[in-house]
C-alpha cells in the first residue's frame, strides 16, 4: 500500500504542489520566550501559565503555599516525615487537579481542601505518630527557664494529643480556626459544610478539649 | 431568664460582634464563654516545629521532579475540538483534491506567469490554449474554493497545519489503512481521467 501511494506521488506530484502538515511541538515556554516573570504574576496568572504549559509556574505556587501546606499536615499527623510526604502529595494533587480550580476561592483554600482531604485519608489509615522529644527544634536553655520550657512543652504535647482524639471533622475545624485563622465561611467551603455545621462543630470541639485538658 | 446559645457563646468567646447584654447578668453564661476562652488560648500556643531552612529546596525539588512524571495539567493538553477536526478535515480535503487537479493537467501548460505556490500556473495568453477547461468553470475548483473559505485559518494555525516542504506524504501517513486505499482509489481513477484526456 505505501509502495503504491509513493510511487503514484512521486510520478505525479509536482515539487510546488506539495503540501506538508507539521505540528509543533507542544511549547512549554511563551512563543515568544518573553512572557511576563513568574514572579510578577499574581495566583490565578500563575495558575492559567501552569495551566498553558509553564510548569515553572507551578514551583511558584509550590513556593507560595508549601510552609502553610506542611504546618497543616503537620497538625494532623504530628511528626516532620509524614508532614513531608503528606505535602507533597497535596502539591502532586493540586497539579493533577489545576484545571477544576476555578478561582471561586483563594488557591490557599483550595489547597488546603486538598490537603485536609489527603490528611484525614492518612490519619484514618493510621493513628497519628507524634514527634519523638529529641526530634523537637533545638532551644537554646540559657536563653528561656528550663522548667517554664518544660512546662509549656507538655502543655503543647497535650494540646496535641487532646486534638488527636477529636473526631475527624471537629479536629479539622479547630486546625483551620485555630491555627490556620480562617473564617467559618471559608472551613465551611473546605469540609463542604454549612456555616451553621461548621460553628457547632467548632464549639463541641473546643468543649471536649476543655474536657480533655 | 434565656441563656445565650452556643452560637453566641462561641462568638463573645471569639470576640465576634458585640457582646450580649446577657453576659453581664448571667454567670453561668460568662463562666462559659471563660472556658471556651481559656482553651483557645492554651490550643494557641502549640506551634509546629520549624523545619531545617534546607528542607524547603529539598522539598520543591522533590515536588518538581513528582511533577517532571505527570503528564501536562488537562488544559495544556490538546482537547478534542469540533472546529479544529472540522478544520483538518477540510485541509486534508484540499490535499487531495489538489492532488487530483495536479493529475488532471496530464500535458505541460506554457506559461509565463506563476502563482503563487500551490496554484496552477496561468497560461500565456499569446501562447496554446490550455488543454483543461478554464479554472472558473472547473467544478472541482469550485469545491476546493468552498472548503478553502470554510477552513478557519486560526484554527487551522492552531492544529498545527502549516504549509511547508514535506509533501502530502506526512498527512497521508497520519492515515488509516483505509483511508489511504481511499486515497490511492481516488488517485488512480484521476490518472486514468487525466490519460484519456
Amino acid at each position: 500500500m505505501a509502495t503504491d501511494l509513493n510511487s503514484i506521488l512521486a510520478q505525479n506530484i509536482k515539487p510546488e504542489w506539495t503540501v506538508s502538515i507539521v505540528r509543533p511541538e507542544q511549547s512549554l515556554e511563551p512563543e515568544d520566550g518573553t512572557g511576563p516573570a513568574l514572579a510578577e504574576l499574581d495566583e490565578p496568572a500563575l495558575v492559567a501559565a501552569c495551566l498553558a504549559g509553564r510548569r515553572e509556574a507551578f514551583d511558584m505556587i509550590v513556593e507560595l503555599h508549601r510552609r502553610a501546606v506542611y504546618q497543616l499536615c503537620y497538625r494532623f499527623v504530628g511528626n516532620h516525615e509524614d508532614a513531608s510526604d503528606l505535602s507533597q502529595e497535596v502539591f502532586i494533587r493540586a497539579f493533577r487537579g489545576l484545571d477544576r480550580f476555578r478561582g471561586d476561592s483563594s488557591l490557599g483554600t483550595w489547597l488546603y481542601r486538598i490537603a485536609v482531604n489527603v490528611s484525614l485519608n492518612k490519619v484514618s489509615a493510621k493513628q497519628p505518630q507524634t514527634e519523638p522529644i529529641d526530634a523537637r527544634p533545638h532551644i537554646d536553655s540559657r536563653a528561656v527557664d528550663p522548667s517554664s520550657e518544660l512546662l509549656r512543652g507538655e502543655r503543647a504535647a497535650q494540646v496535641r494529643a487532646a486534638i488527636a482524639c477529636l473526631p475527624k471533622k471537629q479536629r479539622a475545624t479547630v486546625i483551620l480556626r485555630i491555627y490556620h485563622e480562617l473564617s467559618h465561611e471559608e472551613i465551611a467551603g473546605i469540609l463542604g459544610s454549612s456555616v451553621g455545621a461548621v460553628k457547632t462543630n467548632f464549639f463541641h470541639a473546643l468543649a471536649k478539649l476543655r474536657n480533655l485538658l | 431568664m434565656r441563656h445565650l446559645s452556643s452560637d453566641q457563646i462561641l462568638d463573645s468567646a471569639e470576640g465576634r460582634g458585640e457582646p450580649p447584654a446577657h453576659l453581664a447578668s448571667c454567670l453561668a453564661c460568662r463562666s462559659r464563654v471563660e472556658e471556651l476562652k481559656q482553651v483557645l488560648a492554651l490550643a494557641a500556643t502549640d506551634s509546629v516545629p520549624e523545619p531545617s531552612p534546607l528542607f524547603w529546596n529539598h522539598f520543591s525539588e522533590r515536588v518538581r521532579d513528582a511533577i517532571a512524571a505527570e503528564p501536562a495539567p488537562l488544559s495544556a493538553r490538546p482537547r478534542f475540538s469540533f472546529a479544529r477536526t472540522a478544520s483538518l478535515a477540510a485541509a486534508l480535503a484540499i490535499i487531495v483534491i489538489g492532488v487530483a487537479v495536479t493529475m488532471r493537467t496530464a500535458e505541460p501548460v506554457n506559461s509565463v506567469v506563476r502563482g503563487p505556490v500551490g496554484l496552477p500556473e496561468v497560461a500565456d495568453i499569446g501562447g496554446n490554449p490550455p488543454l483543461s477547461p478554464p479554472l472558473d468553470d472547473d467544478p472541482t475548483w469550485v469545491v476546493m474554493g468552498e472548503l478553502a473559505s470554510q477552513l478557519n485559518l486560526e484554527d487551522a494555525t492552531e492544529a498545527g497545519l502549516t504549509t511547508g516542504p514535506d509533501a502530502a506524504e506526512r498527512a497521508i501517513a497520519q492515515m488509516s489503512e483505509q483511508e489511504q486505499r481511499e486515497v490511492v482509489e481516488l488517485l488512480q481513477a484521476e490518472l486514468q481521467k487525466a490519460n484519456r484526456l
